[in-house]
């Protein structure tokens, strides 16, 4: 107990600081850690915006250095409810929360009617679509599409359309390394074959050439007849090369396990893990 | 005047051949048999036959030679290399005496260790593993010819200086989150040793191929022997007409090559290594003139000559390029090509 008030009066002190003279009404997006440029933010910060006020639940981000020794869980709460976050009557809500120097982050679910939409199994595919790209340090791409597809499930709730598991929601890496895989697969099951084929027979091939005029004499170096009289190495320089690495699209394997604890129907429902 | 030498059985009479399994000579007819130096001394005892050669054209004279059987007396024509033959009337091995003295002798000999029917089956079992061969090539190439012959090689030894030095790098690299840093370290490695060699073989014939006898080494020298005449009998033999000095280029690039790539075998560690400078000086050369057994199979298959050679110690056995069924290199493709498709097929799950 003594503990929460600590983390209460931590994370009220942090979010007073860089929050409460900026905006009046809690951010969709905020970024202690400095992931994301302003672009970016501001990009993230007026898409959230919209769908939350589109389907009156909110949806959040929040990316902080450190959890101070507190379970990822627990903080989330804290943060949800210090910041009085939430649209509606029950305080409908889905937030991310990034804690870097751990790089663990948890989803929590808030509310009656964002704990009807976001079932474990949507909060599932949800956290696979962009663990990849958190792994990788893609940031904004991992936040977009937490983002996307809690719209996209809001929006499948809404229209009563079963969403993720028949007709998985649009995503163009996720599609792009999609068929980037059919293709190879495609092409390797010809050319694999082609190739062994092919070495396999010139090989049998060579093996009708017999004759040929020799260009090394080592078989006639008897034991010991090799002495090595000097052998130097000398240091002469040394250059660094430095490449930026481009992350790869998500392969959907995510970047450590996850587990949902317990919320009631108006509580919270948590999914987290390792990046 | 040529002097030539069949050994006789000093039992009966009858030839003698070196056999290659008891490394002695011994009798066709009584099958008695004798050390090669026990005859050698015998015959330093006995007069030999002497013939000259007449009516020959300018030419003839020139690149053959005749000479009597001194068994049975007909008169054996030959090239004026040929040092080892044998009688085409009465079979009786001959040596022709003036093709080992002097200069012309040699130093030394590997007697032959297989015999014909060895080499036979060594061809049979060379066409094994060769599964593009036509089937009408196995069943219709019939031999025509085998013969055991001992090349003149000439045996060079040299001790050489040799130095190189290479550009060599050593890379590093370690990735951070958003970066991937190679470190590159750049050296210069000098290496300089002394490397012998001993024995590198090179025929000094000009009627073999470089590219068979090259092929059908190694030869191993621990048996080899100090010549005597004896180990010819009953196989060919021909003198050298290649000199030292015209085989000795081919012989230093082969040992410039294993110098350097001796020195070279000794720059591990490195991510690429680039030579710079390379350079070989040779010392105490040395060489020796010694006959080699190599047998000599020849074939014939759809009006074309196929030759074949086996290292008459070893068993090695080379040839002419074999001819290629193209029918059955497009079934094998074609096979090995749809087992892998269907194995991929199931196997990535389609």
């Amino acid at each position: 107990m003594k503990h929460m008030k600590k983390l209460i009066i931590y994370y009220f002190i942090l979010f007073s600081v860089f929050t409460a003279f900026i905006h009046a009404e809690p951010e969709y997006i905020y970024d202690e850690y400095g992931v994301l440029n302003t672009t970016e933010k501001e990009a993230l910060e007026d898409l959230s915006a919209t769908y939350s006020e589109q389907y009156d639940c909110g949806i959040y981000v929040r990316v902080l250095n450190t959890s101070e020794g507190y379970y990822v869980e627990d903080l989330a709460e804290t943060v949800y409810t210090t910041e009085g976050l939430g649209k509606g009557n029950s305080d409908d809500g889905i937030l991310l929360l990034i804690i870097m120097d751990e790089r663990t982050y948890d989803i929590a679910v808030h509310g009656y009617h964002a704990n009807e939409v976001f079932t474990n199994s949507k909060v599932d595919n949800i956290e696979n679509s962009f663990l990849s790209y958190l792994s990788n340090g893609d940031y904004y791409t991992a936040f977009h599409t937490f983002i996307e597809r809690s719209a996209y499930q809001l929006s499948s709730y809404n229209s009563n359309v079963e969403s993720y598991d028949q007709s998985p929601y649009y995503d163009p890496y996720y599609e792009e390394s999609m068929q980037r895989e059919t293709t190879i697969k495609h092409v390797s099951i010809f050319v694999v074959p082609l190739l062994v084929s092919l070495i396999v027979c010139v090989v049998l091939c060579s093996k009708h050439k017999t004759k040929g005029r020799k260009f090394e004499a080592s078989n006639y170096i008897p034991d010991h007849g090799f002495h090595l009289t000097m052998s130097r190495d000398i240091f002469l320089y040394r250059n660094e090369h430095r490449r930026r690495i481009e992350h790869d699209p998500p392969h959907h394997s995510g970047g450590g396990g996850s587990h949902h604890s317990s919320g009631g129907n108006g509580g919270f429902s948590h999914h987290s893990g390792k990046f | 005047m040529t002097q030539t030498t069949n050994y006789q059985c000093p039992s009966c009479g009858g030839p003698l051949h070196f056999d290659s399994d008891s490394q002695l000579l011994k009798c066709d007819y009584c099958d008695s048999t004798f050390l090669p130096s026990e005859i050698e001394a015998l015959y330093n005892k006995h007069d030999t036959v002497e013939s000259s050669s007449n009516s020959w054209t300018s030419d003839e004279q020139a690149n053959m030679r005749a000479y009597n059987c001194s068994s049975c007396g007909a008169d054996i024509i030959t090239d004026e290399n040929t040092a080892a033959t044998s009688c085409p009337y009465c079979g009786n091995p001959t040596i022709v005496e003036t093709r080992f003295e002097g200069s012309l002798k040699p130093d030394y000999v590997i007697p032959f260790k297989l015999k014909k029917e060895n080499a036979v089956q060594a061809l049979n079992d060379f066409y094994k593993g060769k599964p593009f061969i036509p089937k009408s090539f196995k069943n219709q190439n019939h031999i025509e010819e085998v013969k055991g012959l001992y090349v003149p090689f000439w045996l060079y030894d040299a001790v050489t200086e040799a130095g190189a030095s290479y550009h060599a790098t050593r890379v590093h690299t370690r990735r951070t989150r958003d970066e991937e840093i190679t470190i590159t370290e750049h050296y210069r490695l000098i290496r300089k040793g002394n490397i012998s060699f001993e024995k590198v073989p090179a025929d000094a014939s000009s009627k073999m191929k470089d590219e068979y006898m090259d092929a059908i080494e190694p030869f191993h020298y621990d048996d080899l022997v100090p010549f005597q005449k004896s180990y010819m009998a009953g196989y060919y033999a021909d003198k050298y007409d290649v000199s030292v000095e015209n085989d000795y280029p081919r012989i230093e690039t082969r040992m410039h090559n294993s110098a350097i790539s001796a020195l070279s075998s000794t720059t591990v560690g490195f991510s690429s290594v680039a030579p710079e400078s390379e350079k070989v000086l040779f010392h105490d050369r040395k060489v020796n003139y010694a006959f080699l057994p190599v047998w000599i199979l020849s074939t014939n298959w759809n009006n074309k000559n196929y030759l074949f050679m086996m290292n008459g110690q070893t068993g090695k056995i080379i040839g002419d390029d074999i001819p290629i069924d193209f029918k059955k290199v497009i079934l094998t493709f074609i096979a090995i090509f749809l087992i892998l498709f269907v194995l991929m097929f199931i196997g990535l799950g389609w």
